[in-house]
């Protein structure tokens, strides 16, 4: 049986409440992400160092160093005072520093995973412990920059005192894949790099959002209902701001990325290279901390755990999230258990 | 003073959008009158009930525009305040849409428009039981030579719906404009594509509510009944909520697809079913359909290559005869491109067709079953689900990887192709740079960066160094005597 009357009930309460979506829309001045108070401590060519303001002195001493993914912004580890593992992290003690890439742009389609790794990352590490004056610093990495955070860590130990990597892709196997996984094998990266030069996020947003076809659908069915919860419509807004707001990559960087990592997945084989010489994960003997999200559907769970086994360290754990690969960061479990839990393990080590 | 121009706009944009609105339904009005001597044959008992609606219908369409008329103006004057203005706009288009329902019931005027509009539609149900013409169609009401009668009258419905929310999304297409922040105003125009592509599906199920309402609904019904032009608009505003990059790859895949499947339509392709044996006629007469496509070119190349080669080698190699080479090539690319990139859409709207029947099957086992179908935003959600389950299946297989790496290949060495030869025609005797020229530049600006920041490296291990010679550890003192 078919309801005529419930169904145009359905329509009529659609554009009511587009309507009051607008007024409510409408009425927001502006939207606002990352605002914990951080200062500008340092600049290469378009990377950036903050340093985060503390009210009170770290528990901790020697200070950490927090890296995102290049193809995100890192303003979604400080979403909203309430919603913010940076925040959280500072109020367990945590002396903390973030590398921001910046936005590359065609000028920069020439830096390689070298410069990025073994040229800024490095030099920011270098001006932490001279600005320190320590000889080792913490080391966390999110994402691609988990990952990044690795090779650095294999390369360079004696600059760091604890590695912890949150939601990070090592094993690149075909098993473990998935869409992303998948496409990267095929993809003709050559062509796209030379003749593109950067990367465009527009075209990595697009196959991101491949991954679950609807999701960029139905969530306004949701929102639509939330439209007259004020609080509840700017975390939407935040979020959607964060998810917009996507650096372009530097092509040389991306090659690096997707031949020898994705495709041949050579760092887990023992085979990756950096400026010639080997990456030998055995040389990671940091105490190691990863985390991963039972439910990410962005990187399996399997790519992330993969490095256990592979790493020299004997001080290693893992640590399972229950939620996704952004509720790592944003989820109210995050700043209840994960937080916390991280900050403990490296003051433990401190 | 530009808020007041930039609301006239929209109520000029409205205006026109009314005008058209009105001058369709009074057109279809006419229609219907013209149509009816033919009904009037055999139908004596349903005249007066007929004749009635259709005068209530233009009467009402009148009073509409009366009405449109005096508020627009009041609309002008309060233009200063955007915000009354939407209310009065959005109050316009309810009642706008309350009279277009109302247009079966002149006599009785009641203020719920949603009441008019079941009445509307009870009334047709009654209309179609009570007189002999409208038996007709009882027991399959859309078939024989009715069947295009009863669907436009069904469809009525849906296409007041459609221009009604069609007019809503452009308006708010400019009212996004008033936005303070660009988050804000992308927020709004999801969920205003959301509702857009509620609005299409609710379009394409229409045709369906009729038979779901006589419990005739199974999946023939609404295989037959399918609209296919209207199924590929839907899909192709599905996969416009995807980034910029993304919808301009499906909407110039559209465009092969197109025109590609202009020949097949026109052979007969006039519904779902039409559509699904094409698509199987396509997989039974051979593999793959686009592969033997791009084989019948390659042949036709080789063959005109083969003709032109003799006299190609008599011509100097100069530059005017690499140029045509060079375009030679990038037309070749673009014939291979445009193959395979209707293989790629050909590929969607297949999956897409299969997630529509799974649905369909769905509603017809609820029916059966004794369900009621209340909610088009549930079905909506329903195919949602079954969407992702079916495109994200289609996008991780193999076929589908390869291919689509393969397209957008194609496509990135065509822009670049034609980026180089607009340099060489267009730019060669320009005073600016060009894209080849500036790469040259970073390149250069990165290499002597590197090599400034290696220097200064090495400048600070020497230098800390030098302060360790110069500053020894206090070494055991050797007295001379």
């Amino acid at each position: 049986m078919f309801n005529t009357a419930s169904i145009l009930n359905e329509v009529q309460e659609i554009s009511t409440k587009i309507q009051k979506g607008y007024k409510t829309l409408a009425s927001i001045e502006s939207v606002e992400v990352a605002v914990t108070p951080k200062e500008l401590v340092w600049q290469q060519d378009k990377v950036k160092l903050y340093h985060y303001h503390r009210d009170t002195p770290a528990k901790c001493k020697i200070p950490v160093l927090v890296s995102f993914a290049i193809m995100n912004r890192h303003d979604v580890l400080d979403l909203q005072p309430d919603r913010s593992l940076m925040k959280k992290l500072l109020e367990e003690g945590l002396d903390i520093y973030i590398m921001d890439w910046g936005y590359p742009t065609k000028a920069d389609r020439y830096l390689t995973m070298e410069d990025y790794i073994l040229g800024y990352m490095n030099d920011a590490i270098d001006f932490i412990r001279k600005k320190h004056k320590v000889d080792k610093i913490h080391k966390m990495g999110i994402c691609q920059g988990g990952l990044f955070s690795m090779i650095f860590a294999s390369l360079h130990p004696e600059k760091l005192k604890t590695l912890t990597t949150y939601v990070a892709p090592y094993d690149f196997n075909d098993t473990n894949c998935n869409m992303l996984y998948k496409w990267t094998k095929y993809v003709d990266v050559d062509t796209m790099v030379d003749t593109q030069g950067i990367i465009s996020a527009n075209m990595l947003n697009s196959a991101f959002s491949m991954l679950k076809p609807s999701m960029d659908i139905a969530k306004y069915f949701g929102v639509m209902d939330m439209m007259e919860d004020r609080d509840k419509i700017m975390n939407f807004l935040r979020m959607e701001k964060w998810k917009a707001d996507c650096p372009d990559l530097s092509g040389e960087m991306y090659r690096k990325y997707i031949k020898d990592l994705f495709r041949d997945n050579k760092l887990i084989k023992g085979e990756f290279e950096m400026n010639g010489e080997k990456v030998d994960l055995k040389k990671m003997t940091l105490p190691f901390l990863n985390v991963y999200a039972t439910e990410d559907n962005i990187i399996p769970n399997e790519s992330t755990i993969a490095v256990m086994d592979k790493i020299g360290s004997k001080d290693k754990q893992e640590y399972a999230f229950p939620g996704g690969h952004i509720g790592v960061f944003v989820g109210a479990k995050s700043q209840k258990e994960l937080a916390p839990a991280v900050a403990k393990w490296v003051m433990e080590r401190s | 003073m530009a808020e007041s121009n930039k609301t006239n706009g929209i109520l000029d944009q409205i205006l026109e959008n009314q005008a058209n609105f009105v001058a369709n339904a009074v057109e279809y009005t006419k229609k219907l009158t013209k149509d009816f001597p033919v009904a009037q044959e055999s139908l004596d008992k349903g005249y007066k009930l007929y004749k009635d609606s259709v005068d209530s219908q233009k009467s009402i369409l009148e009073n509409s525009i009366s009405n449109l008329e005096k508020t627009t103006k009041e609309m002008k004057n309060q233009s200063e305040n955007t915000q009354n203005y939407f209310n009065q706009w959005f109050e316009n288009q309810m009642n706008y849409a309350k009279n277009a329902f109302q247009f079966t019931n002149s006599n009785q005027q009641t203020q719920d428009w949603f009441s008019n509009w079941q009445n509307w539609m009870n009334q047709n149900q009654n209309m179609m039981n009570q007189n002999p013409w409208m038996n007709m169609m009882n027991g399959n009401p859309f078939n024989y030579s009715n069947q295009n009668m009863a669907n436009e009258y069904i469809n009525n419905w849906s296409n007041y719906t459609k221009q009604y929310f069609d007019m809503m999304n452009q308006a708010y297409g400019e009212w996004t404009k008033s936005f303070n922040n660009m988050t804000s105003a992308e927020s709004f125009k999801g969920m205003k594509d959301m509702q857009s592509n509620l609005s299409k599906f609710f379009e394409l199920w229409m045709p369906m509510f009729k038979s779901m309402q006589d419990k005739t609904f199974n999946n023939e019904m609404f295989m037959s009944m399918m609209d296919t032009q209207k199924f590929k608009t839907f899909v192709d505003g599905f996969f416009k909520f995807m980034p910029d990059g993304s919808q301009k790859m499906v909407e110039q895949m559209n465009v092969q697809f197109v025109n590609m499947m202009k020949q097949a339509a026109e052979a007969g392709l006039h519904n779902y079913e039409g559509m699904k044996s094409q698509f199987n006629q396509f997989q039974s007469n051979t593999a793959n359909p686009f592969s033997n496509m791009m084989n019948m070119y390659s042949n036709w190349k080789q063959a005109f290559d083969n003709a032109i080669s003799p006299l190609s080698k008599v011509i100097n190699e100069n530059d005017s005869v690499k140029t045509v080479k060079d375009w030679n090539q990038i037309a070749d690319q673009m014939m291979e491109f445009s193959i395979k990139n209707s293989e790629l859409q050909y590929m969607i709207y297949q999956h897409a067709t299969k997630a529509m029947d799974t649905l369909a099957t769905k509603v017809a086992t609820n029916l059966k079953e004794g369900k009621e179908i209340d909610s088009i935003v549930k079905l909506y959600q329903e195919w949602l689900m079954i969407g992702d389950d079916v495109f994200t299946n289609l996008f991780q297989s193999d076929s589908y990887s390869k291919l689509m790496t393969e397209v957008s290949s194609l496509q990135l060495k065509i822009k670049s192709a034609i980026d180089g030869q607009m340099e060489k025609t267009l730019f060669a005797n320009i005073p600016v740079a060009t894209r080849t020229e500036m790469d040259e530049v970073y390149k250069n600006l990165y290499d002597l960066k590197k090599m400034y920041r290696n220097l200064e490296k090495m400048f600070e291990t020497a230098k800390s160094q030098q302060s360790a010679a110069s500053d020894p550890a206090p070494k055991a003192s050797t007295k001379k005597k």
